[in-house]
């Protein structure tokens, strides 16, 4: 079931696996109907695939999918180059640190891809036919003898092959001082936000030289900084509504509609601290990585470096629902904390019903979590345990008690093998994982359309 | 004075060394004291105090100036620096942190160490504005026994030392500042100093700290290191030197020169001078408070200090 998408089938394991750094995903996004994923890496390219369509009269049934449903390379394009700060005489890495698909309008796709400065709007567009018969010039773009045409003809589109054209519609620029980490489409279509370390702001995709700031939490003294916005999004539905993390823990829910500059929370979701548990790095494993809305627009699913929370927007006071995902970290943060792997930002992400949340840990581990029961799952994208069409099996960490055949222990996890982005099929069972440099895709043959 | 060249890779700080050698290196100058701190305060678990100690080791070199191409992530400078604050706040209330900045006032010239890193701050800025080549500015002139005010004296171009982020960085260099503020510095992280750390960290975890290092190493690959300058004083006003004289006398007239290590990792912990990288550097600028007298070589020419501030500045 595991698809390495990217390397072709050679036996690795007499070699080290050497990683170019530009071929590390960075991001990975399904777009609305799932038909098309995009994966950024750090080279500032970005790679989409599209899922090959059934073919017609074979598999009827829901859920059969046979040879097909599987996700070929659609396009590849460069989005981003290295870019120098002059002022700051900095470089500006490449890295695609988000891609975002714009809801389907016509036959063309449009996706939101950024670095850490700019933003770009792209539209895929397929082109499948060619003008042929032109009167003044022959097949090849020569102009032809003019004594030789005697009759005028019409030129008549005929079918090429598809050609996949990508091009840049828009630039947003020079709008963030720090890094953006966040980019997130709006409901109504229009506009869309993208946060920085310290601001908000919110642009309409026509318009490229302005754009509204809508939150600002630079400090007058930034020497007095002691938190910074790690994630934000656009509310599912309602078109008023964001929220934004921070790297305190905190959640905050704006409603645009208040005033125009949303500096001033509308709700506040924070879990109080226990005292009992409070540590030197009880802050830094508190900052919260990634938050999405579920696709009711109900929950708020969020990643801090241990736990995977779920918060209701009807109550601030605490999440509804906790996840441990490696809490046999716990007794390793002051190393975590020396090897930087504390500062790991995890994504986390909603299956399509929303009865499921997924999200990364190490040595090439992600973890899933039934919200119905409250078990989890350990499962492993790692070619060398996986083959193409396997059924993926559970994985174990040894944290003591009864030792079972397969587990690892906590001592021998890979911890340069994390698994930070991830995305979920908006409507089938099929995730997407990014490993490092390779990309895994999962379905799930059993429950397809997660019907549960 | 003798300075060691050496970068103490993976010495354990003892107690004596602080004795010996006054400052053998700009990193065991503070940690030699602060193990000095936590053998004077034996009375708190000793285990704890030894951890917390060589957290806040740890945390200060993480917060050091690496010589990187590319912006240093601000959330993780952010987080390293709260937990310097924390740290701090909890051994200001149980009396080592006293003890501590007093044992650093002992170490000698701290002001050269002062000097190379406001300097090592401004690199950047100076080199871009000035649209020269990389000024030679000294940290590595400490590893080459010159004060560094010397250094700063001559160096517009002649000595070979390179403040430059592109010039390869010696480990020395960043070991050298502690003492620039968490935000007038980046957050660095090095191999080097990663197996230094690993053998320091006395703790439960040395074990993992070993391979972990290791991983780490490969692990740490993206240049996310840069001095703090850029992250977080570039986009603050750049205001031009004021007249140093007054300035100075103002700024040090309620500093205890103890603090001066620390105070710029401290500044917004402690009532005392709420100094900025840029009031560091125009410190430079006068032949300033007795600690820097104290050895006749750190006298610093006014007018040629004056000169080179204003290149950094770009005023």
């Amino acid at each position: 079931m595991g698809e390495d998408a990217e390397s072709p089938k050679i036996n690795h394991t007499f070699l080290r696996d050497y990683v170019t750094e530009a071929d590390v995903i960075s991001t990975v996004e399904f777009n609305q109907t799932g038909d098309l994923l995009a994966t950024g890496d750090k080279g500032g390219r970005v790679v989409i695939f599209q899922r090959e369509t059934e073919p017609k009269g074979e598999s009827e049934e829901v859920g059969e999918t046979g040879d097909s449903g599987e996700y070929n390379v659609y396009s590849t394009f460069q989005s981003h180059e290295p870019d120098f700060d002059y002022l700051k005489s900095l470089e500006i890495e490449e890295k695609i640190n988000k891609i975002r698909w714009l809801p389907q309008q016509n036959a063309a796709h449009f996706l939101l891809s950024t670095n850490d400065k700019t933003i770009k709007l792209w539209k895929v567009s397929e082109r499948d036919k060619r003008p042929e018969g032109y009167n003044l010039k022959d097949e090849e773009g020569r102009l032809k003898d003019i004594s030789t045409i005697t009759s005028l003809q019409v030129p008549v589109l005929k079918p090429t092959d598809l050609m996949v054209e990508v091009r840049p519609r828009r630039v947003f620029s020079n709008g963030h001082t720090y890094h953006v980490n966040s980019i997130s489409v709006n409901s109504d279509g229009e506009t869309y936000l993208s946060a920085d370390d310290l601001r908000i702001n919110m642009w309409h995709l026509g318009i490229t030289d302005r754009s509204f700031n809508i939150v600002d939490i630079k400090p007058a003294n930034m020497e007095d900084l002691t938190e910074v916005i790690t994630a934000a999004e656009f509310h599912p539905h309602h078109c008023h509504l964001f929220v934004y993390s921070s790297s305190k823990g905190t959640l905050r829910l704006c409603d645009m509609r208040a005033s125009a500059l949303c500096d001033k929370h509308t709700k506040l979701f924070e879990e109080p601290e226990d005292p009992g548990s409070r540590s030197f790095f009880s802050e830094i494993i508190s900052s919260v990585s990634d938050v999405k809305f579920s696709h009711s627009g109900r929950y708020l699913l969020t990643r801090d470096y241990l736990t995977a929370k779920v918060w209701d927007l009807n109550m601030d006071k605490g999440p509804v629902e906790t996840y441990q995902v490696h809490e046999y970290l716990r007794s390793k943060l002051c190393s975590l904390y020396e090897n930087d792997c504390i500062f790991d930002k995890f994504e986390c992400v909603w299956n399509s019903s929303d009865s499921v949340i997924m999200t990364g840990a190490y040595n090439s581990f992600f973890r899933m979590f039934d919200r119905e029961t409250g078990r989890g799952v350990t499962l492993e994208a790692w070619r060398e345990s996986s083959k193409p069409r396997a059924v993926l099996r559970t994985r174990r960490v040894y944290t003591g008690g009864k030792r079972r055949r397969g587990d690892v222990g906590v001592d021998s996890l890979d911890f340069t093998k994390k698994i930070l982005h991830m995305a979920w099929h908006p409507s089938e069972n099929i995730i997407a994982i990014a490993a490092t440099n390779n990309l895994y895709i999962f379905q799930d043959r059993v429950n397809p359309d997660h019907t549960q | 004075m003798q300075r060691d060249n050496m970068f103490p890779k993976g010495t354990k700080r003892k107690f004596s060394d602080s004795g010996e050698e006054p400052v053998s290196s700009s990193d065991q100058g503070p940690s030699a004291a602060s193990s000095a701190a936590a053998v004077a305060a034996r009375t708190l678990t000793s285990s704890y105090s030894l951890q917390r100690q060589s957290l806040l080791d740890m945390s200060l070199i993480k917060l050091q100036l690496c010589h990187m191409l590319v912006e240093p992530n601000l959330c993780r400078s952010v987080l390293i620096a709260n937990t310097v604050r924390q740290i701090q706040e909890e051994m200001t209330q149980d009396g080592t942190w006293q003890i501590m900045t007093q044992a650093l006032a002992a170490a000698q010239c701290p002001a050269d160490r002062l000097v190379a890193t406001e300097v090592l701050c401004r690199q950047t800025d100076a080199a871009a504005q000035a649209g020269q080549s990389p000024k030679p500015f000294s940290v590595v002139g400490l590893e080459e026994g010159y004060h560094a005010e010397e250094v700063v004296m001559e160096g517009d171009v002649e000595t070979e030392v390179t403040m430059s982020t592109l010039s390869p960085v010696s480990p020395q260099l960043s070991s050298a500042s502690y003492l620039a503020g968490p935000f007038g510095m980046g957050p660095c992280w090095e191999e080097e100093e990663e197996e230094g750390e690993c053998e320091e960290d006395e703790d439960e975890d040395s074990e993992e700290c070993v391979s972990e290092g290791e991983e780490g190493d490969r692990d740490h690959l993206s240049a996310d290191s840069r001095t703090g300058e850029q992250v977080f004083g570039t986009f603050e006003i750049k205001h031009p030197a004021p007249p140093p004289d007054p300035a100075l006398e103002e700024l040090f007239s309620d500093v205890d020169p103890s603090y001066y290590d620390l105070d710029t990792v401290l500044t917004g912990m402690q009532s005392a001078p709420k100094m900025g990288p840029y009031d560091l550097l125009e410190s430079l600028s006068s032949h300033g408070p007795t600690t820097l007298s104290s050895s006749s070589s750190c006298r610093s020419d006014l007018n040629e200090l004056d000169h080179i501030m204003e290149i950094i500045v770009g005023s």
